[in-house]
């Protein structure tokens, strides 16, 4: 896919007639992807003097970021956190159904398990390249054991663990080999925590603080040891109290390291957060909402009775009932769901909607330079339109860290938090003539090491697992009062780097509807009626 | 010479752009007989440029035979700086249209020889078999491309060092940061522009009045390096009211008294969609002094 050679040589794609999700802003400019990656149109006229091989109309849609979905339990009666011999296959027809709703990318998230669970279920899931197969698994979501027993949720209390006297060593011995996982949710209050996250991020693991009854002071030692991630803001925490407003207080926390400010997931579905919190949450800090379905098994299985597990789930239309009872059994409203319903809750920008599924999440996990963007490359001097100072922007260009999909360096995925386009400046004239181009270029140096390296899928035996499931706990919502603060954090300047984005987009309607889904460049969904 | 006036810059630029347009259907261009347009840059081409796209997406005009030569670029500027013609080509023109990239010729101002660079595009332009119709547009002081005040009315492609008129007038682009305005070019001369069969110019607005009429009323001065196009045989001058400001009344009113024959350049407007009627009738010959 990402072969420098193949590349060369493959067909130049153009859509036309499209607005694409560029640097906050609906531009009417034209896509243009060759062999996985975006190019700019630019360079391929001036330097290499081709045109497109092939142009496609996208009838005046819309061409945002694949979303991501950072925690997602399950969904099409598959639910994750299931110890089967066959995991693999049941994220693998979720990662393929998803694709419907725009997702390209997500974290499959395993809730409070017992250590067996993870031993047997977590090597199952690797990290895995999307395409026409399904979304891109990005690494596993753990949310739980560590957390806290007051605010559990639907957390099976008998396999809440806490730090004991090995800190991190314990965390191993519960989870295992934590090569799969991407984001782990505790609550800071446990002892030894700090040890903890200093351990995780060191790994390049994204810790998440949630299911916990921390105060703003221990949440912002959290954020200083190197969290940057609140799981479901408002549930499963401290309702605000303006003397001490809790984990909530974060969003507008000025005792956030420099540079740094916090991300949040929300679940935007009209159901499990009342649209005034949203709101309030996404005019105190909106560069750091993150959209997330936290979608159970029921996901995506139609109205009516359903058996999870041994739980009997009444679905009817975007809500999920212990069947019988009034009992919310979890959200099942998919990302594009959450996204129309987050812009007309909040009225804000169609852009920021769109970011809120794609650039911020992409941010958290420091995947911004390839995911989450649609950009071609940092060229010089193209800057202005990321100005800095304004928080929260498109900050594709910059540098972030290394992290790549499937390949994570020894350091914190987002060490920064958001990152900044280098200065905007193009190099220091007068430039040696001839050189710059050929030099500046991220084509080459990006190509190959980068992609990803999907491991073998599972090699257990592929039983059926469609309905398996001991059904997932009922999601508990936690709605808080919180006034709105003043101030968000802001973003840290960053060093220049060429960063090019992997040409996975969602092609929306006026109303935010998918209508296709592109993986690399390549169609992966597409509605019924666009395939006559 | 041709003096058209209009009544505003957009009626200017749609002119110029009708008479490109018509030049060009007429020519009849194929693959084995190209259109060659010379190109300016800048803020006064840029309505004609406007129209020009609204004319391919319409589908009256391809740009699938034409080849172009753009007149300037700055030397040292990176090509995907946002202040290079480079840049100003393809996003205000080319990325627009159908015209292929190989057909498109814009001065290297990065290339490791510069002379050789510009030497190499009159060979360009020769192989090409010259340029058909050279557009233009002038600074304030009467330049044409970066031919500055004192050019060498028979000059050819070569580096120039830009005038501090125009280094001034250039910074608002950089940050209105003097240091960071690019001090050279490399500009088409004007001797290669006269070499065009034919020359259009444009000129709009009330602050190149007396660059316009130092153009035209004046006599030929290396001062004023647009003024040499008097000596051209084809050249049309499109203005409007503003930049003929400095002109005498005798010249504005015998001119505007033309422009009911000089109207008839660019009415009928031709279309690549009739074009096959067009040839039946052959009759249609438009108006040429």
């Amino acid at each position: 896919m990402r072969n420098g050679q193949g590349a060369a040589r493959a067909p130049v794609l153009q859509f036309t007639n499209c607005r694409i999700l560029r640097g906050r802003r609906l531009l009417r400019e034209d896509l243009w992807v060759r062999g996985g990656r975006i190019l700019d149109p630019e360079r391929l006229f001036f330097e290499e003097r081709l045109v497109a091989d092939e142009q496609r109309d996208c009838g005046g849609c819309i061409l945002a970021p694949g979303f991501i979905d950072v925690q997602m339990n399950g969904g099409f009666g598959v639910d994750f956190s299931q110890a089967t011999e066959d995991v693999g296959s049941g994220v693998a027809l979720v990662a393929r159904k998803i694709l419907s709703h725009g997702v390209t990318s997500f974290c499959p998230t395993l809730v409070t398990s017992p250590p067996e669970v993870y031993h047997k279920v977590l090597p199952q899931i690797p990290v895995k390249s999307g395409g026409p197969h399904g979304a891109g698994v990005l690494g596993v979501h753990l949310e739980g054991p560590f957390i806290s027993r007051e605010k559990r949720g639907a957390h099976p209390e008998a396999h809440l663990r806490t730090f004991e006297a090995n800190a991190f060593h314990d965390v191993l011995a519960t989870y295992g080999p934590l090569d799969n996982v991407r984001i782990v949710t505790l609550a800071p209050e446990l002892d030894r925590s700090h040890e903890v996250i200093q351990a995780l991020t060191a790994r390049g693991i994204c810790v998440s603080l949630g299911h916990s009854v921390a105060d703003l002071r221990v949440a912002e030692e959290a954020v200083q040891s190197g969290a940057t991630f609140i799981t479901h803001l408002f549930n499963a925490m401290l309702p605000f109290h303006h003397r001490d407003p809790g984990i909530v207080g974060l969003l507008t926390s000025d005792q956030l390291p420099p540079g740094r400010h916090i991300f949040y997931g929300m679940i935007s579905d009209g159901t499990h957060t009342n649209p005034a919190a949203l709101r309030i949450a996404h005019r105190a800090h909106p560069q750091g909402l993150v959209l997330v379905t936290d979608a159970v098994p029921a996901l995506g299985l139609g109205n009516g009775r359903h058996t999870l597990g041994q739980q009997e789930v009444e679905v009817n239309g975007l809500t999920a009932y212990v069947a019988g009872t009034k009992t919310l059994s979890g959200s099942i409203a998919p990302m594009d769901v959450c996204v129309r319903h987050f812009l007309q809750a909040t009225g804000c920008s169609v852009e920021s909607a769109l970011e809120a599924a794609s650039l911020h999440p992409a941010q958290l996990l420091g995947l911004e330079k390839h995911k989450g963007t649609l950009d071609f490359g940092a060229d010089a001097g193209q800057g202005p339109m990321w100005g800095p100072g304004q928080p929260g922007d498109g900050s594709s260009w910059g540098a972030g860290d290394r992290v790549r999909m499937g390949t994570r360096v020894g350091s914190p995925p987002h060490p920064g938090g958001l990152t900044w386009p280098p200065a905007s400046v193009w190099p220091p004239f007068p430039i040696r003539p001839g050189s710059l181009a050929s030099e500046t270029k991220p084509d080459k140096g990006l190509l190959g090491p980068c992609s990803s390296t999907p491991m073998a899928e599972s090699l257990v035996s592929r039983a059926s697992l469609m309905c398996a499931g001991l059904g997932h706990p009922v999601q508990v919502v936690a709605q808080a009062l919180v006034s709105p603060p003043a101030l968000g954090g802001s973003p840290a300047p960053a060093s220049g780097s060429q960063p090019t984005s992997d040409p996975d987009f969602v092609v929306l309607d006026d109303s935010l509807h998918v209508r296709a889904t592109y993986i690399s460049g390549e169609l992966v969904w597409q509605v019924e009626e666009a395939k006559q | 010479m041709k003096l058209i006036i209009l009544d505003h810059y957009s009626q200017a630029s749609e002119w110029a752009a009708k008479y490109i347009r018509n030049r060009i259907i007429q020519f009849n261009p194929g693959p084995d007989k190209y259109f060659t347009l010379g190109l300016p840059t800048g803020s006064t081409p840029l309505g004609c440029y406007k129209k020009l796209i609204e004319y391919y997406k319409n589908g009256d005009l391809s740009f699938k035979y034409v080849k172009t030569f753009n007149m300037d670029e700055y030397v040292g500027l990176p090509r995907d700086h946002p202040e290079s013609y480079h840049s100003f080509m393809w996003n205000n023109f080319f990325k627009h249209i159908d015209i292929h990239p190989e057909n498109t010729h814009i001065l290297d101002g990065n290339a490791a020889d510069l002379q050789a660079e510009c030497d190499t595009f009159e060979e360009k332009i020769k192989a090409a078999g010259g340029i058909e119709l050279f557009v233009g547009g002038i600074g304030p002081d009467g330049h044409i491309a970066f031919n500055e005040p004192g050019s060498s009315l028979v000059s050819r492609t070569r580096v120039k060092t830009l005038a501090m008129d125009t280094i001034l007038a250039n910074a608002r682009f950089f940050d209105g940061d003097l240091a960071k305005v690019p001090t050279m070019a490399l500009t088409v001369g004007v001797g290669t522009v006269m070499d065009a069969r034919e020359v259009m110019i444009l000129i709009t607005g009330a602050h190149k009045a007396f660059a316009l009429y130092k153009a035209i009323e004046e006599g030929v001065n290396h001062m004023w390096t647009v003024s040499a196009f008097q000596q051209h045989p084809r050249t049309v001058f499109v203005c409007d009211e503003d930049a003929t400001l400095e002109l005498k009344v005798k010249t504005v009113k015998y001119f505007k008294g033309l422009m009911l024959v000089h109207n008839k350049l660019v009415d009928p407007l031709y279309s690549i969609k009739e074009k096959e009627t067009e040839r039946s009738q052959s009759s249609k010959k438009p108006y040429s002094d």
